[in-house]
Order: structure tokens, then sequence, then C-alpha cells
């Protein structure tokens, strides 16, 4: 019975992290896309009651984030402490060069 | 995409300003002096400025194609809130910014930017210091490629 209530504790914590509403969407723009190999990936969140940029960035394991890689979220520029929300879209943008 | 913003300090003073501010990113040729001529108003004075791919990479090679990307959405809502920003500042009235994304030759324009003033000053001030802040501040990244091969452009040409 216990192993039951146990297993079935296991199902609902893995239907919870898997679910779509548990994930947001991390871009990646110019030199980190060669960097990491993706462009877009949907990430799930990690299991911690304020979860910033920065803690994103770590999940993504590309090393020690660059002073100049600056931090989108829901396409407005933010620092790296700025806590992110299920379904936000956050993006890592390399220095610009346009012009 | 041309669109008319009225500054919150000058609403609240009383004092609305018009500013007609368009900005368009594109993914195939324009000419830019169609653009110019199709955009121009009566203002006494006008200012723009063009630039075209160089036939040399950073390091001094020549150079096949230039390659732009950018963040669609982000990058046209900082454009426009720079020269919002920037034609508040200068005085001026209006802002054209045309920009390529894509695979460019060399010689191929890359980027018009236009402001119309009632003086010079203020339009050869708020185009260069537009220009200045689309290529520092707007999310646009370029790739060189030389003989087949591609490598990021790691910062912008000197003023």
């Amino acid at each position: 019975m216990q192993d039951n209530a146990r297993t079935n504790q296991d199902l609902q914590l893995f239907a919870m992290t898997k679910s779509p509403e548990r994930t947001l969407q991390v871009l990646l723009f110019a030199s980190l896309r060669d960097q990491a190999g993706w462009d877009e990936q949907c990430i799930l969140l990690p299991d911690k009651d304020v979860v910033t940029a920065d803690d994103i960035w770590h999940q993504l394991k590309l090393g020690p984030r660059p002073a100049s890689v600056q931090i989108s979220i829901n396409q407005r520029l933010v620092n790296s402490l700025t806590p992110v929300q299920i379904g936000d879209e956050v993006a890592f943008l390399p220095p610009f060069t346009g012009g | 995409m041309k669109l008319l913003f009225f500054h919150p300090l000058l609403e609240v003073e009383g004092l609305m300003q018009k500013l007609e501010i368009t900005v368009e990113i594109h993914s195939q040729p324009f000419d830019p002096w169609i653009r110019l001529s199709e955009w121009s108003s009566t203002a006494a004075a006008s200012a723009s400025f063009s630039g075209r791919v160089r036939d040399v990479a950073e390091n001094g090679s020549s150079l096949e194609a230039l390659e732009l990307t950018h963040y669609p959405g982000l990058c046209e809502s900082l454009i426009r809130e720079d020269a919002e920003r920037l034609l508040m500042l200068h005085g001026a009235t209006g802002a054209l910014v045309i920009h390529r994304v894509g695979r460019l030759s060399p010689h191929e324009v890359i980027v018009l930017v236009a402001v119309e003033a009632d003086r010079r000053g203020p339009a050869q001030r708020c185009c260069m210091a537009l220009l200045e802040a689309i290529k520092h501040q707007a999310p646009f990244w370029k790739k060189e490629w030389r003989n087949g091969q591609g490598s990021w452009v790691s910062g912008n040409t000197p003023l």
C-alpha cells in the first residue's frame, strides 16, 4: 500500500515536472547558438521558489556567462537576477553588431 | 510600419508633438533613394545615412558575403524606443529606419536611417545618434563569410 502510494506520488511528480505548465522557452542567438548547437529549447523550471534568468543560464551548461551577454525576458531587456516565470520566453544575447 | 507617438510629458503639458517613426526590417534588397523619396515630407530639414556592405572582412581579407540575423520583435521595439527618445531629445519630428537581414553581398545596402526636423542641427545630430543606437543597442548580429567559412563579427567598426 505504502509502495503504491509512493509510486503514485512519483508519477504525479513526474507528470508535474513534464507538464507544459512547468516549462519556459529559451532562445540563443549568433555565437551562442553555435556554442550550444541549438537555437530554441523548451526547458523545465528548476525546483526552487524563485528562479532567476541566471539560474536558467547555469542550467544550460554553457560555462560562465560572459558579462557582455545580455538577457531578455518576454522581449524586454532585464538583469540576470530578474525572476522568470512559467511560460516565459528567455533569450540570451551576445554583443550586438548591427548597422 | 509607420506609428505616431505622443510623448507623455508633452501630453501632460498640453504640448502635443507628433513623432512619425517608421521601422522596417527586410530580408530582400531595397533602394534607399526610392525609400527616401517615398518617405520624405515637407519638413524644412532632413538628414540621412545609408550604409553598404564592405568588400573586405574584419581581418582585411576578401569578403564573400555578410549574413545578418536579428531577434524579431525585440529588435523593432528597441529601435522604435530609441527613435522616440532621440527625436524628443534632439527636437526632431520624424525618423525612418530600414535594416537588412539575411545574406548580403558586398556593396548591398545594409541600413538606411533618416531624420526630419525643422532645422539642420537637430536633423543631423539625431540621425547620427539614432544610427549609433542601432549599431550598439539593437539585437542584430553579423557573420562574415570568407572562402565558404563563416565567423561572427566581434564588434562594430570605429565611428
